[in-house]
């Protein structure tokens, strides 16, 4: 073990590990601050430069873009009330009536050490119990990996924002698309047209770029010449002011801030739900303890705090279950997942025997990246305030047309990937126009696959009898799990119909 | 998230949600039929079973979408159609330049190789967009 912990140390000393560390953190604060760029959309679009790197920097590019994309999200939130990351949305209402007041420095301090204490804890929370976890995951078999990863679907759809049945529908979807190609049993091609390029499946990475990167350019250039001006409040102030006056918040709030870590851990390791669920759940559970609750969205500095906290520890979370099972915990983790796989790397629970040394580099990444780079780098774009968004989407539009076109041919230098992309492209922003939310199609293309793989595994051992899959105790826990997240939409709208009829 | 911190979904209508119903239902059963002509197996589910069983799935939602559509009409008593503008014409110029020219660049990659139409390309976008007017 300590050598493992004096080579991941030692992995450091790589000035290339630094430079993409220090690369990525520009580019994700730069990202997460325009505001309707997401930190997915800059997961999706750092996809080239993963590829020609060597897996450490790849992974810790990763890790840095995601915590500085999310945290700078708050900025545009701050100063134009549009949050630059929807993870931003649930206290963006707050924070921008805090600057309005004049209060600045008090709500960008808040949000700066609520952005680099969650980022730690979340990074600790993935440190100790991803290790935990997979021990646990080695004794497990087809069957527990067919059940987690139906459990992974099912939160997926249900739990993800939006309507349930559209998100039921976008999951299969997604499930759908994932049958393309050779199947796993006989090796009979599903809906290939006679295509050899589908034969491998739909390639991952540029259904990526195209499913985040060309339909938010999509989005955008429609919208480019509607062009309506926003306003911009030209506020600023000092790191060491914002720091000043944001701590004596968190310190009033402690409480908060510690819930909103367990909260933000907690929803970001569950497949599908993601750093923006973790800060809307947590500022609603800040609302029915707090002792003024009537002073939520008038510009309060408690939300900031809750949902500020969960919103960075969501994303530690969200690698439990990319790492221990190989299931996504959200957009950027299935994108990472990609990039594992990219270069040779497959997450599950071996990992953990065959590539400590990666792991354990990588948990120092999300600590190193949150302890030292956001207060610092975040600290110094709010300070520069309204001038970062001021960079007309005209001219970054045609930028991510062609980081997206990069990334997805990069991967098999194939021009028939750029033309997945657009179609995935066209398909982000229909279901987006209607209303389908996409995460769910993406974890259902990611991890419908392998539970195919997984049931026929359990299948051929079991002859074809289904009664084995409920046979082990881990297996049946995951049935009771999957069983009572279909139901508890139902079971929750019988028991608020039970009320109702009491109260008549 | 739009700018009023409202999510997108909300912006549904009845209207859409029971076209793309019947879009789905559609789609659901060709893949269905598909799967009917893959090869089957004695003992065990065959490569037609997993998407057999999503297409059912999917035919059960699209049914549950158009159900939704149709009771939420009848029971608001007003039909609202769907706003179907892209955007006004400049917006879908836009939208239709970035398509097209996504589509030549895949033919000018294969062709000429992949990296000179990347600055062609990139200028073309500039300049349609607004940044480089002439």
């Amino acid at each position: 073990m300590g050598q493992v912990i004096l080579q991941a140390i030692g992995n450091f000393a790589d000035p290339l590990v630094w430079a993409a560390i220090l690369g990525a953190a520009v580019f994700g604060s730069f990202v997460g601050a325009i505001p309707g760029l997401t930190a997915t959309l800059a997961a999706a679009l750092l996809v080239p430069f993963a590829f020609f790197l060597p897996p450490l920097p790849a992974i810790a590019a990763y890790a840095t873009v995601s915590a500085l994309a999310i945290s700078l999200g708050d900025l545009p939130a701050l100063l134009m009330r549009i949050p630059g990351t929807p993870a931003s949305a649930a206290y963006c209402n707050d924070s921008y009536l805090l600057t309005r007041k004049g209060k600045y420095a008090r709500a960008a301090g808040t949000q700066l050490i609520a952005d680099a204490i969650g980022g730690v804890i979340g990074g600790l929370a993935l440190f100790t119990l991803a290790p935990l976890l997979a021990r646990v995951a080695k004794s497990f078999t087809s069957f527990e990996f067919f059940w987690f990863s139906v459990l992974g679907l099912s939160s997926a759809a249900i739990i993800s924002t939006g309507s349930a049945l559209k998100g039921v529908i976008s999951l299969l979807i997604g499930l759908l698309l994932g049958t393309i190609g050779i199947d796993v049993t006989l090796g009979y091609p599903r809906f290939t047209f006679g295509n050899p390029n589908l034969l491998g499946g739909i390639s991952f990475i540029p259904a990526m770029c195209g499913l985040f990167g060309l339909s938010e350019v999509f989005r955008n250039v429609v919208a480019l010449a509607r062009g309506v001006p926003q306003e911009v409040i030209s506020a600023r102030a000092g790191i060491g002011d914002m720091l000043r006056e944001g701590w004596p918040i968190i310190r009033r709030f402690w409480k908060n801030g510690i819930r909103g870590n367990i909260i933000g851990v907690i929803i970001g390791a569950l497949p599908g739900a993601g750093a923006d669920l973790a800060a809307w759940i947590a500022m609603a559970v800040a609302k029915r303890f707090s002792k003024h609750p009537e002073r939520f969205g008038t510009g309060y500095e408690e939300p900031l705090v809750d949902a500020g906290f969960a919103n960075n520890a969501a994303l530690g979370g969200t690698w439990i279950p990319a790492l221990v099972f190989g299931i996504p915990g959200d957009s950027i983790t299935a994108i990472l997942i990609g990039v594992f796989l990219l270069h040779g790397i497959r997450p599950g629970p071996l990992i953990f025997d065959q590539q400590p040394v990666l792991l354990l580099s990588i948990f120092l990444t999300f600590i190193i990246v949150n302890a030292l780079l956001v207060i610092p780098l975040e600290g110094l774009l709010y300070s520069l305030g309204s001038y970062i968004l001021r960079v007309p989407p005209r001219v970054l539009m045609p930028f991510i047309v062609l980081m997206s076109i990069i990334g997805s041919y990069a991967v098999n230098n194939n021009p028939w990937d750029i033309g997945v992309m657009l179609v995935f492209g066209l398909l982000g922003y229909a279901l987006e126009r209607c209303g389908f939310p996409v995460a769910p199609l993406v974890l259902g293309l990611v991890v419908g696959p392998m539970t195919e793989l997984y049931f026929m595994q359990s299948m051929i051992k079991t002859r074809g009898v289904f009664l084995p899959f409920i046979a082990r105790p881990a297996s049946q826990a995951l049935f009771a799990f999957v069983v009572l997240l279909w139901c508890y939409p139902l079971l929750s709208r019988l028991a608020r119909m039970l009320r109702a009829s009491k109260k008549r | 998230m739009t700018p009023g911190g409202q999510a997108p979904w909300r912006h549904f209508s009845n209207m859409t949600d029971i076209i793309i119903g019947v879009i789905l239902a559609g789609l659901s059963g060709w893949v269905y039929l598909q799967a009917q002509t893959f090869p089957r197996l004695a003992a065990y589910p065959g490569p037609g079973f997993f998407p057999k069983i999503l297409a059912l799935g999917l035919l059960c939602a699209s049914f549950c979408l158009i159900g939704l559509g149709i009771r939420n009409c009848l029971r608001g008593a007003r039909f609202r159609g769907h706003d179907w503008r892209v955007g006004d014409i400049t917006g879908i110029g836009n939208f239709l330049t970035t398509v097209v020219l996504i589509l030549v660049y895949i033919v000018c990659a294969s062709r000429i190789g992949f990296f000179s139409p990347q600055l062609w390309y990139c200028f073309c976008l500039l300049r349609s967009w607004g940044p480089v007017r002439g």
